[in-house]
């Protein structure tokens, strides 16, 4: 750890007692940015170490490799909730995560009073709905998505796996860097309370409104050129017109001449009356040409285009590796490449700090102090 | 909800960020700086307005015409006005000399300067990072691009719609068996949005810290796979490449969203065993109590007989009954809510999640609103979205000194002004 360079949240310590994907996620992307984070799991170790996929399909309590990307940038204390050490550290802490209300109880308790308490839970701390379970997928039902979803005679459809874990921790964590930059002047701290369900909806907004402007909520997609992805030679491609002048470029580059000068295409919307008969005859030139090819030509002209990319063409992804995005860390006997920074900061890197702990790997140092002695 | 009504201020206070995003992704970024507080410029040009103004030619939609209202259409755009709360809107043209000297006087007042241009563009403004830190020191500058400012895409253009494949989002989100889709609004725009938030406060507290700003460039490809993470590590640590799983978990069973009655939906989930136990009571099915669905393993392995079951039950349920019993009984449940209706919710309400905001043009509609709850100095809407050009004046007079009749001048020549070029 001694090596990395300081980030942008350098010297703030992160006591995470979160018992959910949205609480650790945004612990750990404090963590990527610098901040000393402690994962206080207590023994029967962070629920995420108890989440598929496992490392070479063996269970085990080091072997989640959900807790491994989740809890990167950590270490681990097994001290339970109610155990003095776990006190000790909430007092020291400048910034708290907690993921249900008995924790946030136990934070008050002991917390400074310049210290920010950032409660993550399905449904916030208030409210009827408060106590009652929820998950990504009750998210996604509430929020809007499933219904917005999916394709037309279909069932609506939640996001993919553990997509409001991810969004709701990051949403925590720009209110909690806004609470800290309110401390400086005030020297206090507060409380971020952070709903998952509202942090999902919050990105429905656009057509939350759209439906009340309409009076009624839009179809979900047709699976067709205009809806999303459809075959390439060799995979999927996914294409947007949008302006005259796109239209035209694309339709020239597809061999579609007649299509790129008819005035009844130009406009995105009056093209949409047609796609009945405009999609099949699309999709017919997008299905006999390669995906890397079609992405190229079509990027050249600046039209909009991108490939689908499954999880092994985003590994060797050569614009990713341009870009150092992966990074490698270490489970157990394995070696494997994690998504790195999910931005660039010119003065503050991010930086893959330590591998997710063992369960209560730092127990003993953390028992002299958050801080090893000597370590200013 | 009025202009300036907060009676405590947010946490953000005294932080100004001038913004030339346009559409969401980056628009969104500096509305969540908005809704903490900040005081967010955004920055458009007469003759080239945000795109989800969706122009200046076209009819306004029907569904908020309103005869004493006057209404122009670059104005009432649901899409610009869903995401601009809580902004200062200007117009300056940085085509014109004098439009970036304007904005470089704005520079020298703002602690964040926001884009989400190709890489090239603000260098040829002359706005590169050391220009801006030579009119702000300790500016922050943000760049968001559809891939970054470095790298064999970084000149490719890219939108929500092409990143959410580029990213493995769309790989990854389908019906099981299914072609590979993309989400029903663009998802991967609030995805990157929310995480540039979070990069320009670290880099504040960076700058609060040491006095020093620095430049943060956010490609939405990566942004947006860094939300694929567990999935991308199932392969370079295991191999496999996921297959779509519709609304299954790789985990818990029953994880399903099942037909109910009058063409509603219903999700349900048991996570552990408490939640099966009460999910078995509930439906009272002595189906349900056989070998095969004794652990959590036994009932994915027999996923398709166990929806099917409880597929059977939903069916015959009212949705919102279910939800109802389900909850009360301790399971995951959420009757399907449709965009119409997400902002009626009970417990959205009584945590006062939905605003009603009243827009000058476009009249009074309930949104989103802000989702932390701040116990000290609370986020809030305060603003509705600026109309084109609304603060011009107000800003350029307050901030530069501009006065009426210098106003007026730039807007005769384009320069600034709340409407078509003339």
């Amino acid at each position: 750890m001694a090596d990395a360079p300081p980030g942008a949240l350098s010297g703030v310590l992160v006591l995470d007692l979160s018992t959910r994907l949205s609480g650790a996620f945004c612990a750990r992307l404090m963590g990527d940015l610098g901040a000393d984070v402690v994962l206080a799991e207590g023994p029967e170790g962070h629920p995420l170490r108890a989440e598929p996929p496992f490392l070479h399909d063996v269970d085990g309590p080091e072997r989640s490799l959900l807790h491994a990307y989740a809890n990167l940038n950590k270490r681990s204390i097994d001290a339970p909730l109610d155990d003095p050490r776990t006190s000790d550290l909430i007092a020291e802490a400048d910034v708290v995560l907690a993921s249900d209300a008995p924790t946030v109880g136990r934070v008050r308790q002991h917390a400074r009073g310049d210290a920010v308490l950032v409660a993550v839970t399905p449904h916030g701390l208030t409210g009827p709905r408060a106590s009652a379970p929820g998950n990504d997928l009750t998210a996604y039902a509430l929020s809007g998505w499933a219904a917005m979803n999916g394709l037309q005679g279909q069932p609506p459809l939640k996001g993919s796996a553990n997509q409001v874990g991810y969004l709701a921790g990051v949403i925590a964590l720009v209110g909690a860097t806004a609470a800290l930059h309110e401390r400086r002047a005030s020297r206090q701290g507060q409380e971020v309370d952070v709903s998952e369900t509202e942090a999902l909806t919050l990105t429905a907004g656009p057509t939350l409104l759209s439906a009340a402007y309409e009076g009624r909520s839009p179809e979900r997609h047709i699976s067709d050129v205009f809806g999303g992805p459809v075959p390439a030679e060799d995979g999927y491609v996914s294409a947007t017109f949008s302006r005259a002048h796109f239209w035209r470029d694309a339709m020239n580059a597809l061999g579609l001449e007649e299509l790129a000068e008819d005035p009844r295409y130009l406009d995105p919307w009056s093209r949409r009356k047609y796609r009945a008969e405009l999609a099949p005859m699309i999709e017919a030139r997008l299905v006999a040409r390669d995906r890397w090819g079609l992405f190229e030509h079509l990027s050249l002209l600046r039209c909009v285009c991108g490939v689908v990319l499954d999880m092994r063409d985003l590994d060797q992804n050569e614009h990713l590796q341009d870009r150092g995005f992966f990074v490698e860390t270490e489970q157990d006997d394995a070696v494997y490449r994690v998504p790195g920074a999910p931005f660039k900061m010119s003065e503050t890197p991010w930086s893959l700090r330590c591998r997710a702990p063992r369960l209560g790997e730092h127990t003993a140092e953390l028992c002299r102090g958050w801080r090893p002695r000597g370590d200013a | 909800m009025t202009t300036d009504a907060r009676a405590v201020r947010g946490p953000l206070e005294g932080v100004r960020v001038l913004t030339l995003t346009q559409a969401w992704s980056g628009t969104f970024a500096t509305e969540l700086l908005g809704l903490l507080d900040a005081d967010v410029i955004q920055v458009e040009a007469r003759r080239r307005p945000d795109t989800w103004r969706g122009g200046y030619e076209g009819a306004i939609h029907e569904g908020i015409r309103d005869a004493n209202r006057r209404q122009r259409k670059w104005n009432v755009s649901p899409l610009y006005n869903a995401v601009n709360l809580n902004k200062r809107g200007i117009t300056l043209d940085l085509g014109a000399t004098e439009g970036i000297e304007y904005f470089r006087r704005l520079v020298a007042l703002s602690d964040v300067v926001v884009d989400n241009f190709s890489p090239r563009v603000m260098g040829n403004w002359g706005l590169d990072f050391d220009a801006l830190s030579a009119l702000r020191p300790g500016v922050i500058q943000a760049s968001l691009s559809a891939y970054g400012a470095t790298g064999r895409y970084r000149d490719v253009p890219g939108i929500g719609g092409t990143i959410e494949p580029m990213s493995g989002m769309s790989s990854l989100l389908g019906y099981e068996g299914g072609p590979p889709l993309n989400s029903g609004n663009m998802y991967p725009d609030p995805v990157a949005g929310m995480h540039m938030a979070s990069a320009i406060l670290a880099a504040l507290h960076h700058r609060d810290e040491t006095g020093e700003g620095q430049y943060i460039d956010l490609g939405m490809m990566e942004a947006n796979a860094t939300f694929v993470g567990d999935a991308l590590v199932e392969y370079t640590a295991n191999g496999r490449v996921r297959p779509r799983l519709g609304n299954h978990h790789l985990r818990i069973s029953p994880h399903n969203i099942y037909a109910a009655l009058d063409e509603q939906w219903l999700a349900l989930s048991a996570d552990d065993e408490t939640q099966w136990d009460a999910l078995k009571r509930v439906l009272a099915w002595p189906g349900l109590d056989i070998p095969e669905f004794g652990t959590m393993a036994g009932r994915k392995a027999n996923e398709e007989r166990l929806d099917a079951i409880v597929g059977g039950w939903v069916a015959e349920q009212d949705a919102t009954d279910a939800e109802q019993r389900l909850l009360a009984a301790g399971v995951p449940a959420a009757r399907v809510r449709f965009p119409i209706e997400v902002l009626a919710d009970a417990h959205l309400r009584a945590r006062e999640f939905p605003v009603t905001v009243d827009h000058p043009e476009a009249g009074e509609h309930v949104m989103v609103g802000v989702p932390w709850r701040l116990s000290r100095t609370p986020a809030a809407v305060d603003r509705s979205a600026p109309m084109l050009g609304q603060h011009s004046l107000e800003v350029m007079s307050a901030l530069l000194g501009v006065t009426e009749a210098e106003y007026q001048d730039l807007v005769a020549r384009n320069i600034s002004g709340d409407g078509p070029p003339q």
